[in-house]
């Protein structure tokens, strides 16, 4: 009844009316953002140095055994630069999504459902993540200098199927978190899960996945779809076989990440129509 | 000793309440060995041989460095526990207690460590016998040594922490940059890639810090690939692990002084 009613509701005021919505929480978050400079510093020399430190480690191995699984240098830089791209889009604008389960567990969702406009709006308008923006301009430069030292020329075709990828990248992650927050409406907590999830990111933005066993790469392709974030377009843009083995599988991105925001939205919307608060 | 056997059941019992955090943490533990493992094996049937090691040597170094991690790391939590009890105001309740704030402190961490020893580190080992053809170390001798510097390494990193954690006091949160200050120790502790990979003068700078004596100089031993003689090494950690509790102690007699307790 109450998805009913919330549907009539989106309707009647329109898909705009939302995102204009939408852009001014954005807008009131970034302000409030913005009293915490020092905080903000900090958040970018963090990242710098952290993502400078894992390509430094990768640097070293495959500096010492030439290649890794068949793939140099720059051309892995650039597996990494690709995943943090998407990902910065992602952690900009939805990296909360993770501590939706908080929310949930505490019974401080309830604030959402007593406003007239949609919860999900509220609970992703509520937030941008300074953070992001250093993982944007990283993500940015390492991929121009992998782009250069691999003396790359891309088409307009090949550049316009890169947006796409990244995109769809964007929207991969984002569900994909999504889905195992919205699992607390009826376990309570999910960060178990989170925890077990961020590993598996952790290892798909560092190395092709021909490394690992044919389980493994089935798993991140099949069940926890994060190699078709940068991995499998990838393999199509730099024109290298993939670990499957089966041609184009890049082109598969857009549609996986499609697939992947129906799944997210039933899930949502199952797991809000039966939410019953927590707190008192 | 009686103080110790509090700590470790206290440990013991909070662990058991979160019985699904044991089994993600595990699973977690399992995926980053065999990660470890399946790089390994990919770079050396690149390059068999490579730096004198064979392959199943340089497994077990990775899949050990995986393993040590999931106990050992348990040091680090020293730093957040502070900044928790300063950011709650709740310092105090700690000083309170009739027992030094250090040593209360160590005994804590050392609760964690053992009770993470069995939860992780013992099926982590089990796992990767059965499953990442683990070797033993070296020789009985090599063993023993490995156990006595992994302790060793234990303390070094808890004294590291616990200046991170008095930081707390001084600059109110650590939060903000203390993972990757974490991430850095990981990489020069040679935890990940053993440091004898690293470019020479790069080397040199990392093997003058005291965090090359937390993971590689165990893990170096275990596999029969320290550099220098286990003399030489176990004191380099013995030096390191009573200078940093020293500079702890020093910072303690400093920062409390700096304490002031609100409200009463």
């Amino acid at each position: 009844m109450k998805v009913v009613r919330a549907l009539q509701f989106r309707l009647r005021r329109g898909v705009w009316y939302e995102l204009r919505l939408y852009f001014k929480f954005i807008g009131i978050a970034i302000r409030s953002r913005l009293q915490y400079r020092s905080d903000f510093l900090f958040g970018i020399a963090g990242v710098l140095i952290l993502n400078l430190v894992n390509l430094s480690l990768i640097w070293i191995l495959v500096a010492r055994f030439q290649s890794l699984a068949g793939w140099q240098y720059w051309e892995i830089v650039m597996l990494y630069g690709t995943f943090l791209l998407s990902h910065s889009v992602y952690a900009v604008f939805f990296w909360h999504l993770s501590n939706l389960e908080d929310d949930i567990l505490h019974g401080r969702f309830d604030q959402y459902l007593v406003r007239p406009c949609s919860p999900l709006l509220q609970f992703l308008g509520r937030e941008v993540n300074y953070m992001g923006v250093a993982d944007v301009v990283f993500a940015t430069s390492v991929f121009v200098l992998a782009y250069h030292n691999l003396g790359l020329n891309w088409t307009s075709v090949q550049w316009g199927f890169f947006a796409v990828a990244i995109l769809s990248g964007t929207v991969i992650e984002t569900c994909i978190v999504w889905i195992i927050g919205a699992l607390a409406f009826w376990t309570g907590r999910s960060r178990a899960i989170f925890f077990v999830y961020i590993r598996f990111q952790i290892l798909g933005q560092q190395y092709p996945i021909d490394i690992f066993g044919m389980w493994f790469r089935i798993f991140i392709t099949g069940f926890l779809p994060l190699s078709f974030m940068n991995y499998y377009p990838l393999t199509i843009l730099l024109d290298k076989p993939n670990a499957l083995g089966v041609y184009g599988i890049g082109f598969l991105s857009p549609i996986v990440a499609i697939l992947l925001l129906a799944l997210g939205a039933l899930i949502w919307r199952r797991g809000l129509a039966g939410y019953t608060s927590s707190g008192n | 000793m009686k103080v110790l056997y509090a700590f470790i059941r206290t440990a013991f019992h909070n662990a058991f309440i979160y019985r699904i955090d044991f089994w993600v943490r595990l699973i977690s533990i399992f995926i980053m060995m065999y990660a470890s493992y399946s790089l390994w094996t990919i770079l050396y049937r690149q390059i068999p041989d490579a730096f004198g090691m064979d392959l199943e040597t340089m497994t077990t170094y990775g899949v050990l460095g995986m393993m040590l991690g999931s106990f050992v790391d348990a040091a680090s939590d020293v730093s957040y526990y502070i900044a928790e009890q300063v950011r709650l105001g709740t310092l105090e309740l700690d000083l309170m207690k009739p027992l030094d704030f250090i040593v209360h402190m160590f005994f804590m961490n050392l609760g964690e460590f053992f009770l993470l020893l069995v939860t992780n580190g013992l099926p982590g080992l089990l796992f990767a016998y059965l499953f990442l053809d683990f070797n033993p170390p070296v020789s009985p001798e090599a063993g023993l040594a490995f156990l006595i510097s992994l302790f060793l390494g234990y303390v070094v990193f808890f004294g590291i922490s616990f200046l991170m954690g008095m930081l707390s006091i001084v600059t109110l949160d650590i939060r903000s940059y203390s993972w990757v200050f974490w991430s850095v120790v990981q990489f020069a502790s040679g935890q990940l890639v053993p440091i004898w990979m690293f470019p020479p003068a790069f080397a040199a700078v990392v093997l003058a810090l005291p965090f090359k004596d937390i993971y590689f100089a165990p893990m170096s031993i275990y596999v029969g690939a320290q550099q220098g003689s286990l003399a030489e090494i176990l004191l380099s950690q013995v030096v390191w692990a009573l200078g940093l509790i020293l500079a702890s102690w020093l910072v303690w007699q400093r920062v409390q002084r700096r304490i002031q307790v609100q409200g009463g």
